[in-house]
């Protein structure tokens, strides 16, 4: 391929090639969504469930979903309808400060239950929280109907640029908890005398794990399941360490949401199948299929 | 924003309309009991109601099409401070000082109004509502066999007219705007089997033969383009896949702005590559327009065909060089 | 008088005190005055203000039985049921029902089949030789997720106004108010309060471990059972009738418990504490803003938010 024709595939295409529109401004920005948020989502469960050593837990569970939802509603309440693009802010700031919330409370308790609950009780509250606001409002109800499947049909690259340096940051910030997770693997107290700095490592991860659910927030939407069955995936290839179990759950979290993006066009072709409902009836197979196994109940 | 004003006239409608405000003046019509079925069973109203309280979403442009003034009306979306839309804002006395119900339906508070008849045939009322309420007056829910928001505009106003002893008005009423719609069909010999689509731009999601607003469409002479039938699979409306623009590809495109459309066209990036566009065949309703459309109501719907009909025709005269009303303020165009 | 006993009947006293103020709507001497010149006004007292009020009062206690007891059977004071998905089952079984109804009256029986439902798989999944507490808590909370997600998924599928409508139903009220609503509810009330009464002490037995529960001639498996069975039951029951109202059921208990000073499951005060906060949310979703009446799920919330923050800092500071 010659440089200019690089160039070419880069460049704007003309209004008419629509045969160029769709590779370039539709299926380029559809595809690293999708993949961008599955390894954001695929990674940040690996790091969650380690954390917790609950199988189960998902990055959904930190309230970064919910907490972005609020964000997205509030805004349309106050100001009316506004672009896509004007929802980033305002979605990235409910997500961070539900975040900061949850980890302030779950960061320096030992229990990795009271994380998980904390989550799960923070989310039920925005939960109430959101629905007062959409009553007040149906053309909110409407633009949070709107985002709350999770899709990537409409991605562009004006809405995945911001989600994308949130992506580097949570990875290398995941990277570097890793290393300390599996000090902490060995058991707490002999991590202590490695000299693991328990409170930090939990801290790190949890701000990894909130970042990279927040990145596959902005470019998907709320995406559940994505975070609990990759890292599951990622085991079944017998990835050991936390870090090679965190990349390789990226790995799975990319190709599952692209996946089910196209499992979806495939299924019901003409028709736009949010993949966040594929991915819903996948996760919620799967989570039957499994959680039997998966719940061992460590007591 | 400034508009420019509708140079066509509803003749026929604007006349019911104004003996309707005529007689909302006027002493009641005497009027044996009348006894009306629905959903739940029957309601019986023994006189003609003066104190009129609507809960149906659409109820006051009902009321207000019919000459009556309710003491008390539910809201949708949107519309000026008390709730209303140019269409049904105009009919509402300056005078008039109804109560603007929001949120819950409240029954102790609708009670203490004092109300002869509680309309609420598109409220979703529930049953222990409508109970409860039945104690202390007439209250009238959805139709048999409707499901909450599944009744049209001329099957409640039949039923509201009949509960209020206006059931000619009503009738005259519905009479006028049918011959409206096929007064404009008949203008328009060049719209028959013609091909439209109405879709909201986010999605974009396109309203199936179920909907009122293809309906009306088709009232119109228009067709659904064969791409887009069938879709919908028995559902209101279908969002097609993104890269899909056949079911778009119609001689015209109704756009429904309810706010943010536009931006939301913008950044589709195969718009430009529907013919419709590229011709000049695109029509992006403004959010008033929208709602006439979405409300389907007796006002309303006069309202939109008099805003529409120079929408479709200067979209339809087949010059690609006719701007649509509306649409250089879109900032849209090429 | 022992705290206990105190908390009690201070419990009472403020249900007794709240009903009053919401049956004379905070101006007594005028609404009696009132009440015995109009003949109406005893009928919308009859008829409407005290159907809302019964079916609050029970709701609350009925979640508060609910919540507490799951509390602690499952030893942790965030685990309870609208938390690990039965009140989720119901919400997303409502949903479902009226999106294919068309209408609001679906509601009643698809939250008790989602919620039986939910509880069952919830249940079956986390049964390991028995029903082990933290399996059902993680796999509680991940059907919860799993459930939500579907809630949101007949949301957006649902044409606009019915959509609005099943919003307003999720979040949580007590419009439903009516006879059949009241006895199905006082009947699962009752039966349920009942159960778990003859329970409750073998409930907080298990507390202390299983093995001593056995010697001492208890079934671990068969008690939790009944209580799990129970709690769904209460739960569904109320969604059924008032929509997933949030935190009752996640507060009453903690709240009965801070003011008894004691652990346990103590039914008695959790149901009275439910039914206070409940009614409490009925009497201020009719005066927040005037012309308007917001479902009481708004409040309940915007109470139970920030109690359960500071309960979740507590316990932050218990264990960190």
């Amino acid at each position: 391929m010659e440089i200019a024709d690089l160039a070419a595939l880069l460049s704007p295409p003309a209004p008419e090639d629509a045969d160029g529109i769709v590779v370039r401004a539709m299926r380029l920005p559809r595809t690293l969504a999708a993949l961008g948020a599955g390894a954001a989502l695929g990674a940040a469960g690996a790091l969650i469930q380690t954390l917790t050593r609950n199988p189960l837990a998902d990055p959904g569970l930190l309230g970064v979903n919910v907490g972005a939802g609020v964000g997205i509603v509030f805004t349309v309440w106050l100001l009316g309808p506004v672009s896509q693009v004007a929802l980033i802010p305002p979605a990235l700031i409910g997500a961070l400060m539900v975040l900061a919330l949850v980890w302030a409370i779950g960061a320096a308790s030992r229990s990795p239950l009271t994380l998980i609950l904390a989550g799960a009780a923070l989310t039920a509250m925005l939960s109430a929280v959101l629905r007062g606001l959409i009553l007040l409002d149906p053309l909110a109800l409407d633009v949070y109907r709107d985002w709350a499947l999770g899709a990537v049909d409409a991605a562009r690259f004006e809405v995945i640029t911001p989600a994308a340096p949130l992506l580097l940051l949570g990875l290398g910030l995941g990277l570097l908890a890793a290393r300390r997770l599996d000090a902490l693997a060995l058991g707490d107290d002999l991590a202590l005398t490695l000299g693991t700095d328990l409170a930090r490592a939990r801290a790190l991860t949890l701000a990894a794990t909130g970042i990279l659910a927040a990145s596959a927030v902005l470019a998907a939407g709320p995406l559940a399941f994505v975070g609990l069955i990759a890292p599951h995936l990622a085991r079944m290839l017998r990835a050991e360490s936390t870090r090679a179990l965190m990349l390789s759950a990226a790995g799975c979290g990319a190709a599952l949401v692209l996946a089910a993006d196209l499992a979806g066009r495939i299924v019901a072709p003409g028709l736009a199948i949010e993949v966040g409902l594929g991915i819903s009836l996948i996760g919620g197979m799967f989570l039957i299929w499994r959680v039997r196994r998966l719940a061992r109940d460590p007591a | 924003m400034a508009r420019a004003l509708p140079h066509r006239r509803t003749g026929a409608i604007r006349a019911v309309l104004a003996a309707t405000l005529a007689l909302a003046s006027a002493p009641p019509v005497v009027a044996e009991p009348v006894t009306i079925a629905h959903r739940w069973g029957e309601t019986r109203v023994d006189s003609v109601p003066e104190r009129i309280v609507t809960l149906s979403y659409t109820g006051v442009d009902a009321m207000l099409a019919l000459g009556l003034v309710p003491i008390a009306y539910r809201t949708w979306y949107g519309g000026d401070a008390r709730g209303l839309w140019p269409w049904a804002a105009q009919l509402m006395p300056a005078e008039a000082t109804p109560l603007i119900l929001r949120g819950e339906i409240d029954p102790a508070a609708l009670v203490r109004l004092r109300p002869d008849l509680v309309e609420a045939t598109y409220s979703g009322i529930t049953r222990p509502q409508y109970r409860a309420l039945s104690r202390f007056t007439p209250v009238l829910p959805p139709l048999p066999g409707q499901a909450d928001f599944a009744t049209t505009w001329d099957r409640m106003l039949l039923a509201i007219g009949e509960a209020t002893g206006r059931r000619d008005r009503a009738e005259a009423v519905i009479a006028a705007l049918l011959a409206e719609i096929a007064a404009v069909r008949a203008a328009h010999p060049d719209w028959e089997g013609r091909t439209a689509v109405v879709a909201l731009p986010d999605g974009p999601a396109i309203f199936s033969e179920n909907d009122g607003r293809t309906a009306l469409m088709q009232r119109l002479g228009f067709v659904l383009p064969e791409a887009a039938r069938g879709l919908g699979r028995g559902a209101f409306f279908f969002e097609p896949d993104r890269e899909l623009t056949a079911p778009l590809e119609a001689d015209v495109i109704l756009w429904l702005d309810a706010g943010g459309g536009v931006e939301a066209l913008r950044q589709h990036p195969l718009r430009h590559s529907l013919r419709a566009v590229r011709e000049g065949r695109e029509i992006v309703a403004d959010p008033d327009l929208t709602a006439a459309l979405s409300y389907a109501s007796p006002l309303s719907l006069p309202y939109a065909l008099e805003r529409l009909v120079p929408l479709l025709e200067a979209a339809l005269d087949g010059d690609p060089a006719t701007v649509v009303e509306g649409m250089d303020a879109t900032g849209l165009l090429p | 008088m022992s705290r206990a006993a105190l908390a009690h009947l201070l419990a009472a006293a403020s249900l007794l005190l709240l009903v009053a103020v919401a049956l004379t709507e905070a101006a007594p001497l005028e609404r009696l005055a009132l009440l015995r010149q109009d003949a109406m006004e005893r009928a919308i007292l009859l008829h409407i203000r005290a159907p809302g009020l019964i079916l609050a009062a029970l709701t609350g206690a009925a979640l508060g039985l609910a919540g507490t007891v799951l509390q602690v059977m499952l030893r942790n004071p965030l685990a309870s049921p609208d938390i690990i998905g039965f009140g989720a089952g119901s919400a997303a079984g409502a949903s479902a029902a009226i999106l294919l109804s068309g209408s609001m009256a679906g509601a009643v029986p698809g939250a008790l089949a989602g919620g039986a439902l939910a509880a069952g798989l919830v249940v079956a999944l986390g049964w390991r030789d028995g029903i082990s507490p933290l399996a059902l808590i993680l796999i509680g909370v991940a059907i919860s997720l799993m459930l939500t997600t579907a809630t949101d998924l007949m949301l957006s599928v649902s044409p606009a106004i019915l959509a609005g409508e099943m919003a307003r139903f999720l979040t949580g009220s007590f419009a439903g108010a009516d006879l059949t609503a009241i006895g199905v509810l006082a009947l699962a009330t009752v039966f349920g309060g009942a159960v778990l009464a003859r329970l409750g002490h073998s409930v907080e037995s298990l507390a202390l471990g299983d093995d001593l529960a056995i010697s001492l001639g208890l079934h671990p498996d068969r008690i939790r059972l009944a209580a799990a069975g129970v709690a769904a039951l209460l739960m569904a029951v109320t969604v059924a009738f008032a929509g997933p109202l949030p935190f009752v059921a996640f507060l009453a208990g903690p709240i009965a418990r801070a003011a008894a000073g004691r652990p346990g499951t103590l039914l008695t005060l959790s149901a009275l504490v439910g039914a206070v906060l409940a009614v409490g949310a009925d009497i201020l979703s009719g005066l927040a803003i005037a012309g308007a009446r917001l479902p009481a799920g708004v409040f309940t919330a915007l109470v139970g938010g920030p109690m359960m923050l500071a309960l979740l800092l507590r316990l932050r500071e218990d264990r960190g």
